[in-house]
Parts: C-alpha cells; structure tokens; sequence
C-alpha cells in the first residue's frame, strides 16, 4: 500500500506545496542581487564615474544623452547626469540606512516598552506612539533644519524621527500578543526579570516582522529623502542627490528632460528592490509558520 | 505529637480580580497546606478558582487578603526580588506543552533557563545540567541542540518537566499536566512524575479535572467550587466516601467502563456559574439534588468533621455516587 | 435504506515532501441504523481525517480514494451540489469546539431555521416550531427564550447542546461526533454523554473520541484505530472484557482506574509513527510485546475483527 501511495506525485500538488517556499527564495534572491549592486556601486562610487561629477562645463551645458560623451547628457551647468546619479548612491542609500536603523532603534525601545509595562505606563507611552503616528512630518523637518541646518546628519535625523512611529505601532502590537504567551509567564515563574526576559523570548520572535518593516521603511525614507531634498529641505544646494536632481530638473522638463531620467530611474529601480526584500521576507515567514508540523 | 513540616501553607487566601462588570472573587478565604514529600490534589471545574488558587500558591501575584507562607516565612507582600530564594523551591509544570515552552529555543536553552536566572553558568556547566535533566525525565541527551517545536506533545511536556526539575525545586506546582496528551502518553507521564517524588520526595500541588488520575496520584484532595473549599480530606476517604453533593457528582460523572455505574450516574442540572453573579445562600444550591430550602439563605460554612475531613455542607454524606473500585493485589 | 453509511477502502493521503502520505489507509466500516459506534483512536489514528471524508469536508489539499456510499451516492466522487444535499440532511456533524462552529453573529433560532430550510421547503413559522422542538429534545432550559440569544451567551454545555441539536434537526440517518466532549467540564460532559446515549432518536451515532471510557459510556460497538488502519472491533462488552489486539488490551490498560492498590501505569512505550515513517510490516509492532518477525515483514489483514498475527484471549491484567 505505502508503495503505491509513495508513486502517486504529481507535479501540481508538489507546486503547491513549495510555491510558498520558492516564491519567497526567489523573490529574496532578486532583491538582495540589486540591493547588493546598488551597495557595492555606493562603496566603490569613484570607479563608475566617467567623470568627476562636480566637474561644471558650461560650453557642455544640456547636452543631450550621447553614446560618445555624456551618457545621460549633462545638465544646466554643464555636469555630466550619469556620473552625478552615481555620486548620488552614497547619499541616498546612506541616508536610508542610517534613518532606518535610527527609527528602529526608537521603534522597537518604546514599542516593547509599552507592550511590556501595564498599566499606566502603557498608556502613557502607547498615547506617545499615536502622537508620533499623526505628527506631520514637515515639521519636524523644517524645525530640524532651522535649528541644525542642512546635510547629511540633520537629514538622516529628521527621516529616524520621521518613520519610528509606524514601527513602533507594530512592534507594540506584536509585543502585545507574545508578552500574553505561556512560556512568558513561565519564565517569570522561574525567577527570570523583566529585561532578560524581553532579550530572550520578545526580541528574537519580532525579528522576523522588524526585517519586513524595516525593509518597507527603507523604501519610504528614499522616496522621503527626494521629496524633502526637492523641497530644499534637505541636502544643501548643489549636493549631487537624486531629489536635488529632480528638483533642478523641473524647470528643463521640456527642453532637456534627459536631466530626470537618470535619477527617477535610480529611485524606482532602489525602492523596487527594497520593497521586493520586504515582500520576500514577509512571504518566507509566511511559508515558515504555516508549515505542516510533524 | 509533631506535626510534619508544612512547606506552603495560605492562610484565608483571597484573590479578586477587577472586571469590566464588576468584581470577580475566583479565591474566597481559601486555607490550603501542602506537606513534605506529599501530593495535594486541587480539584474543580471551570469557574471553581483551583488554578487560580494554584498561581497564589506560586505568588505569581500578591492575594488580595489573606497570608501566604513559605517554610513557615511570610511571603504574602515580597517584593519579586525578595522572592527569588523561593522561586528556586517552587516550580511549575503547565498544562499546554505547545505553549509553554518558547519555540524557537533549544532544548538546553529552554531547560536551564531557570538556572540562568539564579546562577552563572558556563557553556560547560549549562550543557552538563541541561543533560542531566534531559537524562531523568527518560529523554536522550542527543536532544539538547533541537529546537523545541520538533517534539511530540508527550515528549514536549517531559521536556517542561526537566526544565521545572532543574533548580532541584521542593514543591511542583502542575496545572493539568497531562490533559492535552494522549492515553498512552499520559501513563508515561505520570509514572515518571511518581517515580521523580519517590527519588527526590518533592511535594506535588496537583490541579486536575481527572478525578481517576487524582486518585491515583494524590495523598489529600481539596475540592473547590466556585473560589471556595468544599470538602477536603485524605484522597482514599474522600472517593471512597465523599461528604459534599459535588464530590459525589464528580465522582459520579467519571466516564464507566461498567454499565452500572452508568445507570446510577447523578447528573447535575445546569452549568457551573459565572463567579461575578453568585448564588445566594450555598453557592452550590441552583444545581444540588438534595438542596433544602434553607440552602438558598444559609451559607455553610467548611466544619471539621470527627476523622479530620472537612465538609461545607448542611447534609453532609447523603448523596453517594456508584463508583465500582478495583483491587488488583 | 438497509445501512447508514458503508465505507470501502477508504483511503486519505497528503502531500509530503517525499510523496503522498496516507492518514487513513484503506479501511472499511458499515454503521447501521440505529447503531451508536465509536472509533477510538490516538492523535494520528486518522479517526478526524476519516470523519471529515464522510461529509466530505477534508481539508482542500487532502486526496481521498475509495467508496463512502450513502445510499446509492458515493461521497468521495459526488459533485459539490449532490454533496451539500447530503450534509445537515441525511449526515450531520457535531465538532469539538462549538464556538467556532456557530456563527457568532446570528442567533441560535436563525442558524437552526436556516438548516431546515435549505433542505425542507416550508415557511418560516414552521421551521421555527421545529427548531423550538429540537432544542426542547436536546434539553435546553426555556427553549423560547433562548432561541434569541447568540452563542456567545451561552455556556459551553448548552452551545454543545445547540450543536447536536443543529446535528439532529433534519432527521439524519447518521451524526458524527467528533470529540464532543473534549472541552467540556465533568459534570457537563456526564450531561452531553447521557444526551448523545439516549437522545438520537432513530438516527446512528458515529462517535470519535480517544477515551474508551467515554467510548463505552455511550456506544455498544467499538471500533479501534491505530496509525491509519482499523485494528479491532467489536461490541463493547467484548472488547472490554476480553479485547484481543494488542494496542486495545494496551489502551485500557493505561487508563488510571479506581484501583485501591494504586499499581503503576502500564503505558504503552513509545509512540505512535508519524505521517512521514514509512513502517514496513505492521504498524504497531516497535511498541507491541507480542510481536516477532513475521509482524515486522507484513502487515496484517483485517480478518474477524481484528487485524492481528498474535490476537491475546483472557482479561486485560
């Protein structure tokens, strides 16, 4: 009987069953192929230039793309767009790691505070949380620079300050249902305190859920990062960022659109890849805990 | 004449909790005591406080009045680090060994957690313990690098075992430590439960539904309805004899393997109440076959009868189950 | 009809990585009307897996091979509609946890009408005089009143009761029970099991359960799964008194009783395979005293009610 049974797979049903699975490693796999490019072209910046990107030419000025000379074109003052797009990789990829790394430092310290403490303490900080959530974050981007000015620290702050509630907000409700878990209230029966308590039981079953955020949040600060940068609220004038660029490309829109391609494609192939990381890691955890047990 | 040495022992224990619709008593002046080397049955049924009564007996919370000892020191009002001597001599076994155990941990770590808490270990030393733990509760110390997920319900619960075993505890607290388990797996369970109180002569707080099981294990049971002790007493004299109508229902509502058991089975009327709206008079009144009129105004109080039995009852002894008994020798 | 349900080489496999794997591994079962039978089984007997088949409600994923014949219609090969005729009408199902089997958001009146409805054309008056008559059967307290109420409002024991008499409402040949007890406090199982006893009507009882108490409390035949096969059946008194496959003689063995000299346990060692073991021979052998090498080369048929090289006589200990 075993025999007969152990022959009867079809392809379909075998599909079925790891699609879960090879959706995710694919899916992973893609991600962390250009996030890793993206990576490495922002380390190794000075060998993709074709030349020096703050090199202003202003007999060059809105030339258009050629094969021979400037690959993207050059822009109002004469600086050649591809080399300038590159230039750009450190910032905005730095910018968002570092904020992100910022907001989940934040996030996660007050959302399992929060969840962890009763009483009035949980409501005190969780009302902390919400206030977050609804804070325009305009503001705090616009007192930042006043205060601090422009660059790359001021901006990576205001964009941690920026996106710690959302994070918060799930950290807080994860932590919420794990601290009503059984072998929580076991280890505390033991003798075991409060904080080794969240190191060891809380904070390795959110790492799962904090990957996927923080995936997700990476994606939204770069799109934050150009908006604020086109506002003027973040690099200072003439930093070779991505939101910079579209920012001077709008007056050329018609006469030398060539200016924006360069980095609104660089925006959309970086926040793809990011928010493919966030899905195939979401999709894994997924397929990991609706595994069949025995 | 000495009396024996009383490890934990409450005193008027109560605990009420704060609900939404008011205030729910799930412990009502409950005196409870639990002797070297001896296991206490706490029985009940939903709404009857026993797990509850069994988390204060761990101080897992404060009472709300009453006095909790511990080795004849009072350990009601302990801070949680005051408290960490007895947490060493008290452990606890859970119910649900799919819960109670954090499954993205290793067996060593989940065992020697306890010991964490209280010591400081070396690689070494946590391995060598863990082992030894693993070792008396029947499993193989290969086990030690698997996570916990990959056990089956009866293994996952030796496993719960050997962690409450670790710090060498006096007393085990088990709250229906082999329910969630299989026939097969139970017997396995209990068995290395009496054999772990004969070599080591720790106490067991029992709390249990299973009546069979309970008469099994338990050298005194203590039954309870509704927060409050009802009948209390050596475990032979109690299911040979009970004193309290509810007892006898219990008893009697064991599932038969005999056809006459069966027929002369008491059924209850009704379900167990909600411990926020309470009966007036004998809380057990709306659902006792022999409650009297003056059952629903008077409160009986728990009287000590002449062989050290204790009874909350008008009538004690009137209503006896069929239980058929049998002596294998 | 001469037979409730007829079962032929029932088989329920699922996908595993090394291949399909089967829970229930040919087994073949005839109920009559009338009769209370019980399948008493451990976790991965494959008692549930076989209990959802009969209604055909199994899992999406699950392969199921083999005849279920309720009267002249084969459950395992009828379509969709053939099958939702069949439910809540000649075969129903009463489950182990009634509040997440009630609709939490309607009442009790309304989710009971709507059974009878569906298979019964008549009005709206009439079912609910049959439902009032149901729940009255089943024993509910002031059965007017509670028809109102939601099932959130009513204790664990009447929602139980609801259940069977949702199970009940249609005159069905056959209910099946799965573990109807499990959740229940003692005093309210010992209610349910009387209920269950006495109170099918001319309907037959399938009960699975894991406790052979609670199997010969309510049941006169008994039906013994292990691992996906039948390995012993007969009528309770038999297979109390003199079972012969060694895992029955094992599980009543094992039950704690109330036994004044209080001997240990006798568990059976080891555990149950699980889906993924492929076990040659048969498939209680690791943990049977009695088996030798012909158990461990072939598995054994289901002759005469058992399934077994080296059936035991005589009482159990």
């Amino acid at each position: 009987m075993s025999q007969e049974l152990k022959n009867q797979v079809t392809s379909i049903n075998r599909w079925r069953m790891f699609q879960g699975k090879n959706k995710s490693l694919l899916t992973l796999r893609i991600s962390a192929l250009i996030l890793g490019f993206l990576f490495v072209v922002a380390l190794f910046q000075p060998f993709f230039y074709t030349v020096d990107p703050a090199a202003s030419d202003l007999t060059l000025r809105l030339q258009s793309p050629s094969l021979g000379g400037a690959w993207l074109g050059t822009d109002a003052l004469g600086q050649d767009v591809y080399s300038r797009v590159i230039a750009g990789f450190r910032w905005s990829l730095g910018i968002g790691t570092v904020g992100t790394l910022l907001g989940c430092f934040i996030g996660i310290t007050l959302g399992v505070s929060a969840a962890w403490n009763r009483k009035r303490l949980r409501i005190v900080l969780s009302r902390v949380i919400d206030i977050g959530i609804s804070f325009p974050y305009l503001i705090i981007a616009v007192t930042i620079v006043t205060v601090v000015g422009r660059g790359f620290w001021p901006l990576a702050l205001t964009l941690g300050l920026v996106c710690w509630p959302t994070i918060a907000r799930v950290v807080y409700a994860e932590t919420l249902t794990l601290r009503e878990r059984e072998y929580v209230t076991a280890a505390r029966l033991f003798g075991i305190g409060s904080i080794r308590s969240i190191f060891t039981h809380i904070l390795p079953a959110l790492r799962p859920t904090i990957q996927v955020v923080a995936a997700f949040t990476f994606a939204e600060l770069l799109i934050a990062e150009s908006g604020l940068s086109f506002l003027g609220l973040g690099a200072p004038l003439g930093t070779p960022t991505w939101g910079n660029m579209l920012n001077e490309s709008r007056i050329y829109m018609e006469s030398a659109p060539w200016m924006m391609f360069g980095p609104v494609t660089a925006i959309i192939v970086t926040i793809f890849a990011a928010n493919l990381l966030g899905e195939g890691l979401n999709a894994r955890e997924q397929s990991r805990s609706t595994r069949v047990s025995q | 004449m000495s009396s024996p040495k009383k490890l934990i022992s409450a005193v008027d224990l109560s605990v009420t909790f704060k609900v939404p619709s008011g205030s729910l008593r799930a412990v009502d002046t409950v005196s409870f005591y639990v002797n070297a080397g001896e296991t206490v049955a706490i029985v009940g049924e939903s709404g009857s406080g026993k797990t509850t009564l069994a988390l204060s007996l761990m101080r897992a919370y404060a009472p709300t009045s009453g006095n909790l000892f511990f080795e004849e020191q009072d350990i009601t009002h302990l801070s949680e680090k005051a408290l960490k001597d007895f947490r060493k001599k008290v452990q606890m076994v859970f119910q649900d060994p799919y819960s109670s155990l954090d499954p993205r941990m290793s067996v060593s770590q989940v065992i020697a957690e306890p010991l964490r808490a209280h010591f400081k270990l070396s690689a070494k030393e946590h391995d060598e313990k863990a082992g030894e733990s693993l070792k008396a509760v029947g499993l193989s110390a290969d086990f030690l690098n698997r996570r916990a997920s990959q056990f089956s319900g009866g293994q996952r619960q030796r496993i719960a075992i050997a962690r409450a075993l670790a710090l060498d505890p006096k007393v085990l607290v088990a709250d229906e430590p082999v329910s969630a388990l299989d026939v097969s797996t139970q017997a396995q369970i209990v068995n290395l439960l009496q054999s772990i109180q004969e070599e080591r002569n720790i106490s067991y707080i029992l709390v249990s539904h299973d009546l069979r099981l309970v008469y099994h294990l338990a050298t005194r049971v203590v039954v309870m309805y509704l927060g409050k002790v009802v009948e209390e007493g050596a475990c032979d004299d109690v299911v040979a004899n009970p004193q309290h109508p509810y007892t006898a229902a219990l008893l009697s509502a064991v599932p038969a393997l005999d056809e006459a058991t069966r027929r002369d089975r008491i059924v209850l009327n009704g379900a167990p109440p909600s411990p926020i709206v309470r009966p007036t008079g004998c809380s057990f009144h709306p659902r006792c076959p022999i409650a009297r009129p003056e059952c629903s105004t008077n409160t009986p109080e728990l009287q000590t009868l002449s062989n050290g039995r204790k009874v909350a009852c008008f009538y004690p002894g009137e209503l006896q189950p069929h239980i058929s008994f049998t002596s294998s020798k | 009809m001469s037979k409730a349900i007829e079962i032929k080489n029932l088989v329920v496999s699922f996908p595993t990585p090394a291949g399909y794997s089967a829970v229930v591994r040919g087994i073949n079962l005839t109920i009559n009307p009338g009769d209370h039978v019980a399948i008493v089984g451990e976790s991965g007997s494959g008692k549930t897996m076989m209990g959802l088949s009969m209604l055909g409600i199994q899992p999406y994923s699950a392969q199921v091979k083999g005849e279920i014949l309720i009267g002249d219609v084969n459950m395992v090969t009828a379509s969709d509609a053939v099958a939702r005729k069949l439910r809540g009408n000649y075969i129903s199902m009463v489950f182990q946890e009634p509040l997440t089997s009630l609709n939490p958001v309607r009442t009790i009146s309304s989710q009971l009408s709507e059974s009878v409805r569906r298979h019964n054309s008549i009005g709206k008056k009439e079912a609910e005089a049959r439902v009032l008559e149901v729940l009255t059967a089943v024993g509910i307290p002031a059965p007017d009143e509670r028809m109102k109420s939601y099932p959130h409002q009513l204790s664990g024991g009447l929602r139980q009761r609801v259940m069977i008499a949702l199970a009940l409402i249609n005159k069905p040949q056959l209910v099946v029970a799965d573990e109807p007890t499990t959740a229940l406090d003692a005093t309210i199982q010992a209610q349910i099991l009387d209920l269950l006893r006495s109170g099918m009507g001319d309907a037959a009882l399938m009960l699975i359960t894991h406790d052979l108490a609670v199997a010969a409390d309510v049941c006169n035949r008994i039906v013994v799964m292990y691992a996906g096969n039948i390995v012993e059946q007969g009528p309770v008194s038999e297979i109390l008194s003199n079972p012969k496959h060694p895992y029955t003689r094992g599980l009543l063995s094992a039950i704690p009783k109330f036994d004044q000299a209080r001997p240990a346990l006798n568990p059976i060692p080891g555990s149950p395979p699980t889906i993924l073991e492929i076990v040659p021979g048969c498939r209680f052998a690791s943990r049977c005293s009695y088996a030798d090498s012909q158990c461990t080369a072939s598995e054994p048929e289901f002759i005469n009610n058992i399934a077994c090289f080296h059936p035991v006589t005589g009482a159990v200990k």
